[in-house]
């Protein structure tokens, strides 16, 4: 039995004989106890020891699950921040840019607008001003009326001695036709 | 029924392209201008009032609120 105690990989506790006596299963066995009940003491862990233990199982316990928890939690918060709510605020901003660019368009093109009927109403007047009959007097020339205001353009139009009115730029000059060739 | 931002949008660019176009009377591109000009303000209103709900739904003080958006008139 001895031999069997010394091979075996299980721990043994000898509580065989009384406190003094020692036998040959004392000496190959793990421990040695003088009697089963203070084998029973030395093999098993006092009450303190165990409470003690089941409150750091407790706390570890409660760490483990806090953590991983909080992992979940910051996983969710890293979901959000990068595509949930980016995406929305990225085409918000895009979108923002896109109605500038219109917005800066919509002036230019009205501003190329007015710009064409301004130039092409200047031109107008210009025109109008080249061929008003107020111009062409101001560059010398004259409008010759008879005595019933009708305007003197031909040969055939007076007759000698008649008094005519000459329109210049300025005013009036009463004149009396003498020779006609 | 109003319109939604996309239509708003499309408009927008059909307005901005009637106008470079070039071809259109006085009174019709001032027409075109002026609709153009309150079509862009309505659509960063729609983008004001997207954002704003955007930041309503997110976090505050680390719990998710949701609270009914009524859009300004």
């Amino acid at each position: 039995m001895a031999r069997e105690i010394f091979k075996s990989n299980i721990p043994v506790v000898s509580a065989v004989g009384h406190e003094t006596d020692f036998t040959i299963c004392d000496f190959v066995s793990d421990l040695r106890a003088p009697t089963p009940s203070a084998a029973a003491e030395l093999v098993y862990p006092s009450e303190v020891e165990i409470l003690s233990k089941i409150d750091s199982l407790n706390i570890r316990l409660k760490t483990s699950i806090l953590n991983i928890i909080e992992r979940r939690k910051q996983y969710l918060e890293s979901l959000k921040k990068s595509r949930l709510e980016k995406t929305p605020q990225d085409l918000i901003a895009k979108y923002r840019l896109i109605i500038d660019n219109l917005t800066k368009n919509l002036e230019t093109g009205i501003s190329k607008v007015l710009t064409a009927y301004r130039t092409n109403y200047e031109k107008q007047v210009a025109l109008l001003d080249s061929l008003s009959p107020l111009k062409t007097m101001s560059r010398g020339y004259s409008i010759a009326t008879n005595k019933s205001g009708k305007v003197i353009s031909r040969k055939k139009d007076i007759t000698i001695g008649e008094d005519i009115n000459i329109k210049v730029i300025d005013g009036n000059i009463l004149a009396k036709i003498e020779e006609v060739n | 029924m109003e319109n939604t931002f996309e239509q708003s949008l499309k408009e927008l660019e059909q307005v901005v392209s009637n106008l470079e176009k070039g071809d259109l009377t006085l009174e019709k591109a001032i027409e075109n201008f002026e609709k153009g000009i309150n079509l862009s303000k309505e659509c960063n209103k729609k983008l004001d009032d997207a954002e704003k709900k955007i930041n309503i739904l997110v976090n505050k003080d680390g719990e998710n609120i949701e609270e009914n958006f009524i859009p300004e008139e």
